[in-house]
């Protein structure tokens, strides 16, 4: 197939800055884009191009395609097309063309990190060790320091003094998981930023060995709480929600939780539950007034939890309490129960995260309903005919996927299935490749929002640069991220809307008989 | 000109050179480890499969000593594959100590498997990356040590005076300057010659340069006709030509077609079939398609059909998902293989602790000849890595802290620059074009059948492309000058190349990973022993010597 592709070029000690060269080049339907590289390496000979291995092992042909770090020897051409541009890995320095300067990445392991085994019980051989231990070590185990992570991860971009970024929150949520180790890693984690990831998954979609770094980060902060070691803002937050009187992170009083549903029609005893979460009750109502007012209009019967409405917890589990937060999901759970409730929706990933997946696998409880997002029951009622689309908008949109929804839950195509059944509505896409599994965080996850929101919304404001120039409106399925990006528009200055999918969809559909 | 002084300078950061400079280190003494690319290029963390040793007391050392040299077809020396037995399961657990982890079995003892003609299950693994796992352990323990690792920088050189090595000039790839290093010890761990060969599993790093560096002050360099070639490596779709499909994949249920559907290994192994040695199926696969019955991409099928899918998912799940990503579901359609070039049993020859016949010149690992004899166990070499790595190590220490800093030759240095730096500048030919079809010709002839006529002819070859090579110039590009790297591999290249090829010629007989078609049959009397090459005065002599025997012999 006939290719073409931009490449970075740049030799510091010929050229005054780096430039871009354009090359034609036919290469097989099955090429990587090594193959790519090393065929116009053919027309170009003093092209410097890195690898050794050919197998994904020696971490050195790390570049960045069409906007998103990869390995080159295993990521197929085909994946991106037939225009390439690629560039080396950004923040380390260029050695020429497309080398860059990374293998630091191995020595700051050991070097800083102590990322060796450190012992402090004395070694007895042959050593028993539970197999499937071994196993979780081994996923960790499998970096090659190819630094494509550190590339993608959006803390990390921003602030590498105060974050250790992904490569060493691997190594210390390795280390602490070895029962064979015994140095301080959870206290080193906690001086390294621990509680300034994300958790977004960025680092594993680009991963060649897919490790769940934020997994680690999640034991990791475990063990951090037991230790007294999370940060006081996070404490307090688990008090206000264990708290009666506010029971949300948002310190708002539960008497006001349920001001959303005023002038709505929920129903008791629906088997349908309309569950806000935190965020949608307190500090984004439009989107669950959207979602409930559509239900309403497709016939959907639906009850509410009202003020008696739980936070889901994910707050705390964030933060390293999955002891508090299983006793909430266990609290929820029974609610749930006592209502006869089958069905459970709602417009905020992180309580379709947690509700859906966190719940019965990490902390063991079993809900016995479906859970279901918006945009999903929506997309639903929409093909059943029972939500009918009755007008037209003209309106250039993009979409953010929201980490919760997308890289955690593997929800791409059901937002954007409702906007492309809206009539006028131009979808494009977030620059940069930055969408569906590549999407950025919108700066608040893994409470960090909570932990340091001055750095949250400079990565609000930095996703913002993804937004492509022609588009009038992002649109959102995720009441926090839409805050997010609302706050970082106002502070950037720009005109750009944020609105939720089912907003949008409001404006646009009548019920099934109107 | 930098100059960095040391006790110890290691060639090389793969197992066999990381192992040295722990023991050195561990010594007291200083160690420097160079290595002519980025830290984790190198053959050592693309091992998959796994690293052998009799833990089990059902096992023994001696057993695995009888399997290495039955393997090796008796060319191996005895007195080597010994202490490699022995040793080993003390050093599997010490590098446990150190934090590799292997694999568990069910009540959380180290897991064994079987891997390819072993009396008992011995390989211990780490998952599928056993390489991999030992090479991150060892770099971290080296860097905790002290000894520091100059990454990026390719010798050229090692210099001896009378008989004694003092020191090596490498080359600054970042820059293309210059560094002089002065050592009282030199140990060469630079791995394998894969290269020299169009199809090969092994990383661009592969080009014999300890080889080359070693013959040219004057070590003996033996058994270069014995190169193991893998029978399965991929051959379709291109771009993975070559690379390396894993033993287990036939341990685990699959079996060779060929284009007419027929399971070929029946006739030439019926007992073994898909299970037989290396060297059997690798040539089985050749004839084949020589005789017309492979597929048009040049391979025949590794068929996996009839091995459960969710077997396949499990234990051979990275190749599963490898190729995958090249559109290749192996639980629905075969594989195309072909032999790949995989490992050199020759290289240097060496003693019990990795010394040669220069003072203070070690070898260890792959680059070193020996252990293996004819015919390589699958795990046995990163096994010899470690062994021959840690008592190199500790020899060489043991030695610097003997010795005083050789004085240094400024006159030797200068005239190496000036060399190295001659082969800047324009001409007309490309020295990858050399490359590649020495390449090419080795693959054509030298491959896994060989026979006098072809040999003849690839030697011709090689004779052109040395006069071609003499006029090829390579431009300048100081900042990242990986061009002036390949260029002067492609020289050591040639070098191994012609001792492969001379050696294949003057052993007229057929030996384990050696097969010569005018004599297909093994000749113990006049062929037990090992073909050595050495430079003497400015000129290659070649030489017989015999095979060191203490425990077993060929009856
Ligand atoms: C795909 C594959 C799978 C394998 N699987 C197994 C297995 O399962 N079990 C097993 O036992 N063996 C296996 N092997 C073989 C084994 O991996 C190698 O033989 C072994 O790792 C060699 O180690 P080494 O330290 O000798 O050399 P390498 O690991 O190859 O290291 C050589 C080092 O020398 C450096 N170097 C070379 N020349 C120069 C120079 N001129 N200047 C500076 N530095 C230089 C290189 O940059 C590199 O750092 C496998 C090999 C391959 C290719
Ligand atoms: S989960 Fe996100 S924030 Fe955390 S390390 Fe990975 S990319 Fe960075
Ligand atoms: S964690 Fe994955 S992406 Fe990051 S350096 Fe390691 S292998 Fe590369
Ligand atoms: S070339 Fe080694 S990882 Fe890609």
């Amino acid at each position: 197939m006939k290719v073409k592709a931009r490449i970075f070029r740049f030799d510091p000690a010929k050229d005054e800055g780096p430039w871009f060269a354009e090359y034609v080049v036919e290469v097989d339907e099955s090429a990587s884009i090594l193959d790519l590289l090393l065929e116009i390496k053919k027309k170009a000979p003093d092209l410097a191009v890195p690898y050794s291995c050919r197998v994904g092992r020696c971490g050195s042909c790390a570049v960045v395609v069409n906007g998103i770090p990869v390995l080159a020897c295993q990521t197929p051409v085909k994946r991106f097309g037939h225009m390439l541009e690629i560039s080396p890995l950004p923040g380390f320095r260029v050695l020429k063309d497309l080398v860059v300067d990374n293998s630091g990445i191995l020595r700051v392991g050991v070097e800083v990190l102590s990322g060796y085994l450190r012992r402090t019980q004395p070694y007895v051989p042959p050593e028993k060790i539970p197999h499937n231990r071994v196993e979780y070590l081994h996923e960790f185990k499998q970096c090659i320091a190819c630094g494509a992570c550190l590339a993608a991860c959006p803390v990390y971009s921003i602030d590498k003094h105060r974050f250790g970024g992904p490569h060493a929150m691997r190594i210390l949520a390795q280390y602490a998981e070895d029962p064979r180790d015994g140095a301080p890693r959870v206290e080193e984690a906690a001086l390294r930023g621990l509680y300034m990831c994300l958790t977004c998954g960025n680092c594993q979609v680009v991963c060649p060995h897919e490790i769940a770094i934020h997994r680690g980060v999640l034991a990791l902060r475990r063990k951090a709480y037991s230790a007294e070691r999370a940060p006081f803002k996070l404490v307090d937050v688990i008090d206000a929600i264990e708290d009666p009187e506010t029971g949300n992170p948002l310190y708002m009083p539960r008497t006001e939780r349920g001001a959303w549903i005023k002038g709505l029609r929920p129903t008791p005893n629906a088997r349908t539950l309309v569950f806000a979460g935190c965020m949608a009750s307190y500090a984004d109502r439009g989107s669950v007034r959207a979602l409930a007012l559509l239900l309403e209009l497709a016939g959907v019967e639906y009850q509410v939890l009202g003020s008696e409405e739980l936070c889901c917890g994910m707050p705390i589990f964030l933060a390293g309490s999955w002891e508090k937060a299983r006793k909430q999901a266990e609290k929820l759970a029974k609610m749930l129960k006592s209502r006869g409730i089958d069905v459970v929706v709602t417009p905020c990933p992180s309580c379709y995260r947690m509700l859906r997946k966190e719940y019965p696998e990490v902390l063991g409880v079993e809900l016995e309903v479906e859970v279901l997002h918006a945009t999903q029951l929506l997309l639903d009622l929409l093909r059943k005919g029972r939500l009918k689309i009755r007008k037209r908008v003209e309106l250039v949109v993009t979409y953010h996927d929201p980490c919760d929804l997308g890289r955690h839950m593997g929800v791409y195509d059901e937002p954007r299935e409702i906007l492309r059944t809206i009539p006028g509505v131009k979808l494009v896409e977030m620059l940069r490749g930055r969408y569906r599994e590549y999407s950025r965080c919108c700066g608040a996850g893994g409470d960090l929002k909570i932990v340091d929101p001055e750095l949250s919304l400079r990565i609000a404001s930095e996703r913002l640069s993804d937004v492509p120039r022609d588009a009038q409106v992002v649109l959102h399925a995720c009441p926090t991220c839409k805050i997010q990006f609302t706050e970082a528009s106002t502070r950037i200055g720009t005109k750009l809307q944020n609105i939720s999918v089912q907003e949008l969809l409001l404006t646009v559909v009548g019920g099934d008989d109107e | 000109m930098e100059v960095i002084t040391t006790d110890v300078l290691v060639v090389g950061c793969g197992a066999a050179g990381l192992r040295a400079a722990i023991e050195a280190a561990k010594l007291g003494v200083d160690v420097v480890v160079v290595t002519k690319s980025r830290i984790g290029a190198a053959a050592t963390p693309m091992a998959e499969g796994g690293i052998n040793a009799a833990l089990d007391p059902r096992d023994s050392w001696e057993k695995h000593f009888i399997d290495t040299v039955t393997a090796g077809v008796f060319l191996n020396e005895q007195h080597l594959v010994e202490v490699l037995t022995k040793e080993i399961p003390r050093h599997i657990y010490e590098l446990e100590e150190w934090g590799v982890l292997f694999t568990r079995r069910e009540d959380g003892a180290i897991a064994q498997r079987p891997f390819g003609k072993q009396s008992f299950p011995r390989t211990v693994f780490a998952s599928d990356r056993t390489g991999h796992e030992l090479f991150t352990v060892l770099l971290s323990q080296a860097l905790r040590l002290g000894v520091e690792v100059v990454e990026h920088h390719f010798v050229t050189k090692i210099f001896v005076r009378d008989g004694r090595v003092w020191g090596a000039l490498a080359w600054r790839v970042k820059g293309w300057d210059p560094v002089l290093f002065r050592a009282k010890t030199v140990v060469l761990a630079s791995g394998g010659a894969g290269q020299v060969y169009s199809i090969t599993t092994t990383p661009i790093e592969s080009t014999g340069d300890g080889v080359a560096l070693a013959l040219e002050v004057g070590a003996e360099i033996m058994d270069m006709e014995m190169f193991q070639f893998h029978p399965t490596g991929a051959a379709w779709p291109p771009p993975i030509r070559g690379l390396l499909i894993t033993e287990a994949a036939r341990g685990e249920g699959g079996v060779l077609i060929n284009a007419l559907g027929e399971r070929f290994m029946a006739r030439y192994a019926p007992k073994e079939m898909e299970l037989a040695a290396r060297d059997v199926i690798a040539r089985a696969i050749w004839r084949e398609l020589q005789e017309s019955r492979g597929t048009i991409h040049g391979g025949v099928y590794l068929d996996l059909r009839r091995v459960s899918c969710d077997r396949i998912r499990r234990r051979l799940s990275s190749t599963y998902r490898w190729l995958l990503r090249y559109g290749i579901d192996i639980c629905r359609e075969p594989i195309e293989v072909s032999p790949t070039a995989h490992y050199m049993m020759g290289g240097i020859r060496i003693g019990l602790n990795g010394e040669t016949c220069i003072k203070g010149l070690y070898a260890a690992g792959e680059v070193s000849a020996g252990v293996h004899g004819a015919n390589r166990v699958g795990g046995n070499s990163l096994a010899e890595c470690i062994v021959f790595g840690a008592r190199s190590g500790r020899a060489a220490a043991l030695f610097a802290k003997s010795e005083p800093l050789p004085v240094f030759d400024r006159e030797v240095v200068e005239r190496e620059v000036r060399h190295v730096n001659s082969i800047e500048g324009r001409s007309t030919v490309s020295y990858e074009d050399v490359r590649r079809e020495l390449r090419n010709i080795m693959w054509k002839y030298v491959g896994v059948i060989r026979d006098g006529e072809g040999l003849k002819r690839a030697l011709e070859s090689l004779d052109k492309l040395k006069k071609l090579m003499a006029e090829a110039r390579v431009e300048a590009s100081h900042t990242y000058a990986v061009d002036e790297v390949r260029f002067l591999e492609t020289l050591n290249m040639l070098r191994v190349a012609e001792l492969i090829v001379k050696a294949a010629f003057m052993r007229r007989e057929s030996r384990g990973a050696h097969y010569r078609l005018d004599y297909p049959q093994r000749n113990d009397s006049e062929w037990l022993a090992h073909i050595v090459f050495r430079y003497e005065g400015g000129v290659l002599r070649s030489y017989k010597i015999p095979v060191t025997i203490t425990r077993l012999s060929p009856r």
